[in-house]
C-alpha cells in the first residue's frame, strides 16, 4: 500500500491515527465546507457544522471502518447529515417562535449550477422512472424526511423507502460512483 | 438491534433520518459487515451527486486569518534558534499549501463570478462539436464562459476570425471536479471559438446571436 494513497489514508483513519484525520481535513476540507454551505447557505454556520461533524467523528469509536469504503464519502455524508439536522432544528425553532411556516433556506449557488456541472445531476435524475425520481428529488433537493415524502406523495412509507434506495443506486451508478 | 438496515442505508446517506435513527443504524453497522458495506455504497452514491455541485469557497478573509493563526509562532516560547528552525520547517509546506490554496481560490472565484453572471443575464449555450465542452455566453455577446469536461492536457480557447486565431486564454481546472473553465467577463461579439491543445484545434463551436 502506497503511503499517501486513499487506501493508506482509509486504513489510518479507521485506526484513528491523528495524521490521517489531519490529512483527510487537508484533502477534503473545501469539499466538506462546500457540502455544508450548500445545505445551510451561510458561511459561518457551514464552518461550525464541519467542525462539529468532524469532532463527533473523532470522538466516536468505530465510526469508520475500511468496509465502509472511501473516507471522503463517509465524511461528506457525516457533514451533510449534520447540516440537515441543523437546518431542521432551525426551521423548527422558527416555527415555534415566529408561529409561521419556516421558509426553506434558499441556496442561490445551488440554483445557478443548472447551467454548468449540475446539469449532469439533473440529467441523471431525469433518466430515473418518475416513481423513483420524485421521492429522490424531494429528499436530495428539499431535505425532506421519508415520512414527509410519503405523506406528500400519498404512498406507503415502505414503498417510498424502497423507491428512494433503488433510485439512489441508479443515480450513483450513472454519476460514476464506485 | 438484529434487523439489517436495508433501504434505510439510502435514507441515512441522503440525510433523511433523525439523529436518533442514525445512531441506531451506526450501532448496528458497527457490528455488521454487510450493512456497513451497504451504508458505504449509499454514501458513495450521494457523494457522486454532491460532487456535481460547484465547490463553495470559505470567505477569503477567514482563510487568511486561519492561515495567519497557524503560521504565528508562540512568542518567547522557544529559544531563538529552535524557533527559527521550526519556522523554516513550518513555512516550507505552508508555502506549498499557500500556492495550492491560492490557485483554488482563483478557480473558485472565477466559477462563482461566472455563475452569478449566468443567473443574472440572458444567455445561450452551444456545444463544441467533437468534444465534451460547451460555451455559455451572453445573448448580446458581452461575456463568455467555456466549460470543458475531462481535460487531460492544457487547453486554450481561441477566437477564430478573419482567417486568424486570437488566444483568449487557458481553461482553469476546477478543484475536485473533472472540469475546467475559462470565464471572459467582458468581450465583444465572437462568432466562432475553438479549443486548442498542443497546437492542434480539437473542437470548434459556432455561436449564434
Amino acid at each position: 500500500m502506497q503511503a499517501g494513497s486513499d487506501e493508506a489514508l482509509a486504513a489510518a483513519f479507521a485506526a484513528k491515527e491523528k495524521w490521517a484525520f489531519d490529512e483527510a481535513y487537508r484533502r477534503y476540507g473545501a469539499l466538506l465546507y462546500s457540502t455544508a454551505y450548500h445545505v445551510l447557505g451561510n458561511a459561518e454556520d457551514a464552518q461550525d457544522c464541519v467542525q462539529d461533524a468532524l469532532s463527533r467523528v473523532w470522538r466516536s469509536p468505530g465510526a469508520y471502518s475500511r468496509s465502509r469504503g472511501e473516507v471522503r464519502s463517509f465524511l461528506v455524508v457525516c457533514v451533510r447529515n449534520e447540516a440537515i439536522t441543523r437546518l431542521r432544528s432551525k426551521s423548527r425553532r422558527q416555527k415555534l417562535t415566529e408561529r409561521v411556516a419556516a421558509e426553506p433556506t434558499q441556496n442561490v449557488e445551488f440554483e445557478y449550477t443548472d447551467v454548468i456541472e449540475h446539469d449532469r445531476l439533473r440529467a441523471a435524475m431525469r433518466k430515473l422512472p418518475e416513481e423513483q425520481r420524485k421521492p429522490l428529488e424531494l429528499a436530495y433537493y428539499q431535505q425532506k424526511t421519508h415520512t414527509e415524502i410519503a405523506a406528500e406523495l400519498q404512498e406507503p412509507l415502505g414503498t417510498i423507502k424502497s423507491r428512494i434506495a433503488l433510485g439512489l443506486r441508479k443515480l450513483g451508478s450513472a454519476l460514476g460512483a464506485p | 438491534m438484529t434487523d439489517h438496515i436495508g433501504d434505510d442505508a439510502a435514507l441515512y446517506a441522503l440525510g433523511m433520518l433523525e439523529p436518533d435513527e442514525r445512531d441506531r443504524i451506526d450501532a448496528h453497522a458497527a457490528s455488521c459487515d454487510a450493512c456497513v458495506r451497504l451504508l458505504g455504497q449509499a454514501e458513495a452514491d450521494v457523494t457522486a451527486a454532491i460532487l456535481t455541485q460547484p465547490i463553495a469557497a470559505p470567505p477569503v478573509a477567514d482563510l487568511a486569518s486561519k492561515r495567519a493563526a497557524v503560521a504565528k509562532p508562540a512568542r518567547y516560547a522557544m529559544p531563538v534558534r529552535a524557533l527559527a528552525a521550526a519556522l523554516v520547517v513550518a513555512l516550507l509546506p505552508l508555502g506549498y499549501f499557500y500556492q495550492q490554496n491560492r490557485a483554488m481560490q482563483v478557480a473558485m472565484s472565477m466559477e462563482s463570478d461566472a455563475m452569478t453572471r449566468m443567473a443574472a443575464s440572458p444567455h445561450k449555450v452551444v456545444a463544441f462539436a467533437g468534444s465534451d465542452a460547451k460555451v455559455i455566453y451572453g445573448k448580446d455577446g458581452s461575456w463568455y464562459c467555456v466549460v470543458v469536461h475531462g481535460v487531460r492536457t492544457p487547453m486554450n480557447v481561441m477566437w477564430m476570425h478573419d482567417g486568424t486565431q486570437t488566444d483568449l486564454g487557458r481553461v482553469t481546472p476546477m478543484p475536485h471536479k473533472d472540469m475546467a473553465l475559462l470565464y471572459l467577463p467582458a468581450s465583444h461579439r465572437m462568432d466562432q471559438l475553438a479549443l486548442v491543445s498542443n497546437g492542434q484545434i480539437v473542437a470548434q463551436a459556432q455561436l449564434v446571436f
